[in-house]
């Protein structure tokens, strides 16, 4: 784990989504900037970490037993991984590869109402 | 051994009761089966129902269908229901003057009022001192949008609201300068008037609390200085923003807003003294049935043709007359149930889906004929089986002898018999007598109010929601129920389900109620629907069928029949007659059967004259079969 970003300080106390990005810090994937539109649209807090490790599943699992709000994200080049804490932890509750940008928000968007109790949007 | 099947051809099911005779002369049930009923109940095309329901009793029996000797049919109540729904209001909004809908996520907070502008418009074209509300289209990007509200800021201009195409209302609030209410998710953007005074509001977050200035006749007047003649038209749209999260009004200078009353048609009630009094449906179903009430016993009742109320008799005498092969006009409606409801109707001109509550009447009809062709029936069974069949007793008195086997009953009895299509109830006397009664108004009227109300246009839904409890989907591990109690799930629910409302299914499975309604909501639609047909109809089936006219006089009312399967309908009926001190149930039909196979089980036991399981001798007209038909010839 190193460095954070986001509307959220890591020191800070407030329950937050934790979004996980995998790989080299400087490939961060675009597709953070569109699933961070989705959970700031619903109002969540969330917080951006990045991670060396290359299991995408298991690193939304990893964020989600450390997210209080239960819900962990990972982004990995093209896949994200929505987790949460409760589930096994090889059964995340959305793994889509090759997302494009209006899945990667509405991504975002389902990760925050998993936390909020709304219903998801459909992805398709 | 002998084999005499028992068979009850209903409205929706078909059900059979099979009794073997031992060579000592001693009766026993030995199968019992269900099929649902092939065609009209009523007609030749019932044959196939019957044949397959008999030939899985023998199957659970463990004998051959060639080895049942004889089988006893019902003589069908020669009764139709039919069900249909006349609006009697309409909110007309010609052009866009309100957009009413609720996003899940609006941004920002307040009441805002300015003229109508497009957001990547000329600034120069405006007046500065003139307050402005931008239009946001999709193909604008939120945070190019903050960024031109932020110039109009700069500029001078007062932007003192927003209307969003996409759902982006909080992003582009982060990212403005300014404290405004910003409407989002308004798919039908371009179809709002530019240049025109426009009103945005949006109720402050966390505070529970819905917008109040433009649910408000008089909060729209202040708005848009309104005199009292415009103020009078606007009382629709302001009575649809009630309730909601945000909320955008717009005043367009030929826009027209009204409520008009729609001519509903009048129903002529004629009852059996030759009277005829006359009843407009608008005046709503108290006035209806009071005068029904009024003039029983009905004789015929007749719908002002041109009408919703006409065509919908009118279909159901055509059906009826199809059945019978007797002429359209000799077929009588002897009785009306009409209900007030309420429909979720979309707003004509809406921008993003609005809708009204348009007032409505539901009305049930009953059609009644002489006699249903029966030996047609009998003939084509007695063809397919190769045995005999007889047609052994009226549905009504069949029903009163097979419920008399629920333990703990005693005469006199009455039997509500709750289907589908009607609510039919029989009286026995202690001298044995039996008087019936077929009242309109049943399941299927149920499930057509919950089908409007909910506003579902779905009828194997609306039967769902009838059926089933709601619940919540509150986590990935648990539900919520309506009574407020939660329960934990071993597996995680499939996440389209998540948050939202579901059907508790029989077999575990939960099916999505694609409307935002709460459980809570579900629950009190379904339970008025249900008590305003079936505890208003036992009331006044019970009323009508006690000598006394007096229900107090009754000690047994025994519950039978589709509906009183359904979780919540006896209770209901129980409660209300817990007050007059009568004791009522669901039947147990033969201690086993529970409120299924009264009739079956009652047309068996009329032909071997009770058995050992009726404690009284059968009156001779109980126990002979009929004879209404011209023997067949051979």
């Amino acid at each position: 784990m190193s460095e954070c970003r986001g509307p959220v300080d890591q020191d800070d106390d407030v329950p937050c989504v934790h979004v996980r990005c995998l790989g080299a810090r400087d490939a961060e994937p675009e597709w953070v900037a569109y699933l961070e539109h989705g959970l700031e649209e619903e109002g969540v807090p969330w917080l951006v970490e990045f991670d060396a490790a290359d299991d995408s599943v298991a690193a939304a699992h990893g964020a989600a037993l450390e997210s209080a709000l239960k819900i962990g994200v990972s982004v990995h080049e093209t896949r994200i991984v929505v987790h949460h804490k409760q589930l096994p932890d090889d059964e995340p509750v959305f793994d889509v590869s090759e997302v494009t940008a209006s899945d990667a928000r509405d991504l975002g968007s389902n990760a925050a109402r998993l936390a909020k109790g709304t219903p998801l949007k459909s992805l398709d | 051994m002998a084999y005499t099947a028992g068979v009850d051809i209903g409205n929706s099911s078909t059900e059979v009761a099979l009794l073997q005779t031992s060579a000592d002369g001693t009766h026993e049930f030995v199968a019992s089966a269900l099929y649902r009923t092939t065609g009209l109940k009523g007609t030749k095309k019932n044959v196939p129902g019957v044949v397959n329901a008999i030939s899985r009793a023998a199957d659970s029996a463990g004998i051959d269908v060639a080895e049942i000797d004889r089988v006893l049919l019902n003589e069908a109540a020669p009764v139709i229901g039919d069900v249909a729904m006349e609006t009697i209001t309409e909110t007309v909004i010609t052009e866009s003057t309100m957009i009413g809908h609720d996003p899940s996520t609006p941004g920002g907070v307040g009441l805002g009022q300015g003229t109508s502008v497009e957001i990547t418009a000329d600034r120069a074209d405006h007046d500065p001192d003139e307050p402005v509300v931008v239009l946001v289209p999709e193909t604008v990007d939120f945070a190019v949008a903050a960024g031109l509200v932020n110039d109009w800021v700069d500029e001078g201009y007062d932007v003192a609201g927003a209307i969003v195409q996409r759902d982006d209302a909080v992003l582009i609030h982060n990212r403005i300068d300014v404290e405004i209410p910003i409407v989002d998710e308004v798919s039908e953007l371009d179809k709002i008037p530019r240049g025109q005074p426009t009103a945005v509001e949006v109720a402050p977050q966390a505070t529970g609390k819905s917008i109040d200035e433009l649910s408000n006749p008089y909060g729209i007047a202040t708005v848009f200085d309104l005199s009292p003649e415009e103020t009078q038209k606007i009382i629709p749209v302001a009575r649809a923003l009630v309730g909601n999260k945000s909320a955008v009004v717009i005043k367009t200078p030929s826009g027209d807003v009204e409520e008009r009353t729609i001519p509903a048609g009048k129903l002529q009630i004629i009852n059996e003294r030759g009277s005829t009094a006359e009843v407009p449906v608008d005046e709503g179903a108290d006035v209806i049935m009071e005068t029904v009430m009024d003039n029983w016993p009905v004789a015929d009742v007749q719908g002002e043709s041109g009408s919703n109320i006409g065509g919908m008799l009118n279909r159901a005498r055509a059906s009826m007359a199809e059945v019978t092969g007797q002429a359209v006009d000799s077929i009588e409606i002897r009785d009306i149930v009409a209900v007030d409801t309420l429909i979720p109707q979309e707003v004509e001109g809406s921008v993003a889906g609005e809708f009204s509550m348009e007032s409505a009447v539901a009305l049930a009809a009953m059609v009644k004929t002489q006699q249903l062709p029966m030996q047609q029936i009998a003939d084509g069974i007695e063809s397919e089986l190769d045995t005999e069949v007889i047609i052994q007793g009226v549905e009504a008195n069949m029903a009163v002898l097979g419920s008399l086997t629920t333990p703990g009953t005693d005469v006199p009895v009455a039997i509500l018999d709750m289907g589908g299509g009607s609510t039919d109830a029989a009286y026995m006397n202690t001298d044995k007598e039996i008087d019936s009664i077929h009242l309109s108004g049943a399941g299927d009227m149920v499930t057509m109010l919950i089908d409007s109300e909910l506003g579902l246009d779905d009828r194997d839904l609306a039967e769902a929601v009838k059926k089933f409890p709601s619940a919540k989907v509150q986590t990935l591990f648990s539900i919520r129920e309506e009574d407020g109690t939660v329960d934990f799930l071993d597996d995680p629910v499939d996440p389209s389900l998540f948050g939202r409302t579901v059907l508790l299914e029989d077999d575990g499975g939960m099916r999505p109620v694609p409307v935002s309604k709460s459980p809570e909501e579900i629950r009190r639609i379904r339970r008025r629907a249900k008590r305003r047909v079936f505890v208003k109809n036992a009331e006044r089936a019970l009323n009508l069928i006690t000598p006394t006219e007096s229900i107090r006089q009754i000690p047994f009312v025994v519950m039978v029949g589709r509906s009183s399967l359904d979780f919540e309908i006896p209770e209901m009926i129980s409660d209300a007659l817990a007050e007059y001190g009568i004791v009522c149930g669901r039947a147990n039909v033969r201690g086993e059967m529970g409120p299924r196979n009264a009739v079956a089980t009652g047309l068996v036991l009329s032909h071997i004259g009770g058995g050992s399981y009726l404690d009284f001798e059968l009156p001779a007209e109980l126990s002979t079969s009929l004879e209404r038909t011209p023997a067949k010839t051979n």
